[in-house]
């Protein structure tokens, strides 16, 4: 459990956009998952199974509380904690870049947010997005396709 | 990969998330709960969390080895297992490391560069289905082995360990890591896509397993903690 609750605290984190529901989220994934493991199989592997659990609590959490879905994110205004050095993917971006394209996938319906999400911030698999998110492959392939013309048109608009 | 997407997995890495709660302790009570309503509400708590882990290890159970499983640990590309009985399995012999390479091929098989101690120019590496290398290596008189794997490619390597067995939790680098010492165990190499699944092997020695960068190390050998750290420090 120790294993998974970082990965599931961010993954109910980007669905429900604030960190109390998300905390209730994944502790409530965590338990459903418990007494659902009968009907795992244990051929599969466990973390997608444990994320789509998480995930749909985290999607009735933000539903019953009535808000629109909203990422809410904010991209650290400084570098990582610890002093660590910026990754150097991290350092492709400028401060002005990051908070355009935050705001940009801000901007996305709640589908196409959460297929960005999985894919980039929480780096799932095609295979592990489809399963946490509870859709077919193809369906992950063509809203992540249409996600990113989205983003493309949206920040070719802003700049303008 | 296309700038769009390169600039969202950046933008990924300096995302602020919250702190990650304790949610172990969190949903402590609620297992109390549900698992004694009408006795003690005293039971201890502790034994609710013991139960979670262990169904969860069930998960990962390999299902001819049945046996009542304690614990598991997990790294990116790694689960070892605690279990009762070790399943069924052969000494480990060079054929279970796979196809004898040169270095040169070995990288070009697997797809990365080797990581390896500063110096250390390997004549022979094994690869096994290339996707793991495998490189032995001498330090200071004692025979060593190197495992390397990416840990993205959905490989994994599962082990299973008996109760005597000591498994920590460590940090190496900058890297998650685990060492194990004492006991046999039980070590299966497979994938997830099905591609392969090899039968099982059974190894002695201490094992240090962590990652680093984008692969999953694997250092085998009669070592102590310490050695085997000194080792991973030096790795280039």
């Amino acid at each position: 459990m120790h294993a998974y609750q970082g990965i599931a605290f961010r993954t109910a984190y980007l669905v429900t956009g604030n960190a109390a529901d998300a905390e209730e989220a994944a502790a409530d994934g965590f338990v459903k998952a418990f007494y659902a493991l009968s009907r795992f199989r244990s051929a599969e592997p466990l973390r997608p199974w444990l994320l789509r659990i998480v995930a749909n609590e985290a999607r009735n959490r933000r539903r019953s509380a009535g808000r629109r879905a909203q990422l809410a994110l904010r991209a650290a205004a400084h570098e990582p904690s610890g002093g660590a050095a910026p990754s150097p993917e991290a350092e492709l971006l400028s401060g002005e870049q990051r908070s355009k394209l935050l705001d940009a996938v801000n901007r996305l319906e709640e589908n196409h947010r959460l297929v960005i999400a999985c894919r980039f911030f929480l780096e799932l698999g095609e295979e592990e997005t489809a399963q946490v998110l509870g859709w077919r492959r193809g369906t992950v392939k063509s809203r992540l396709s249409r996600a990113l013309d989205r983003l493309r048109a949206d920040l070719g608009e802003a700049n303008a | 990969m296309p700038e769009l997407e390169r600039h969202l997995t950046a933008l990924g890495a300096t995302i602020a998330y919250p702190p990650t709660p304790d949610l172990v302790a969190k949903v402590r009570p609620r297992f109390a709960e549900r698992e004694a309503p009408a006795r003690s509400h005293r039971r201890p708590l502790a034994l609710a969390l013991a139960v979670l882990v262990l169904a969860l290890a069930v998960a990962f159970a390999v299902p001819p080895a049945r046996t009542a499983l304690l614990r598991f640990f997990h790294i990116r590309g790694a689960t070892v297992e605690r279990v009762e009985v070790l399943p069924a399995a052969e000494p480990q012999t060079a054929r279970d490391l796979g196809r004898l390479l040169g270095r040169a091929s070995a990288e070009r098989r697997v797809g990365f560069r080797l990581v390896l101690p500063h110096g250390g120019h390997p004549d022979r590496v094994y690869v096994l289905e290339g996707a793991a290398a495998t490189i032995p290596l001498r330090w200071h008189g004692k025979e060593l082995l190197l495992s390397e794997f990416r840990n993205d490619n959905a490989l994994l390597l599962k082990k299973l360990v008996p109760d005597q067995t000591y498994v920590e939790p460590l940090q190496v680098g900058l890297g998650s890591g685990l060492w194990i010492q004492g006991g046999r165990h039980v070590l299966i190499w497979l994938d997830r896509t099905g591609r392969f699944r090899e039968k099982p092997a059974r190894v002695s020695g201490n094992i240090l397993l962590w990652t680093h960068d984008a692969l999953t190390l694997r250092l085998q050998g009669k070592l102590s903690k310490r050695e085997a750290l000194s080792i991973a420090k030096e790795l280039r």
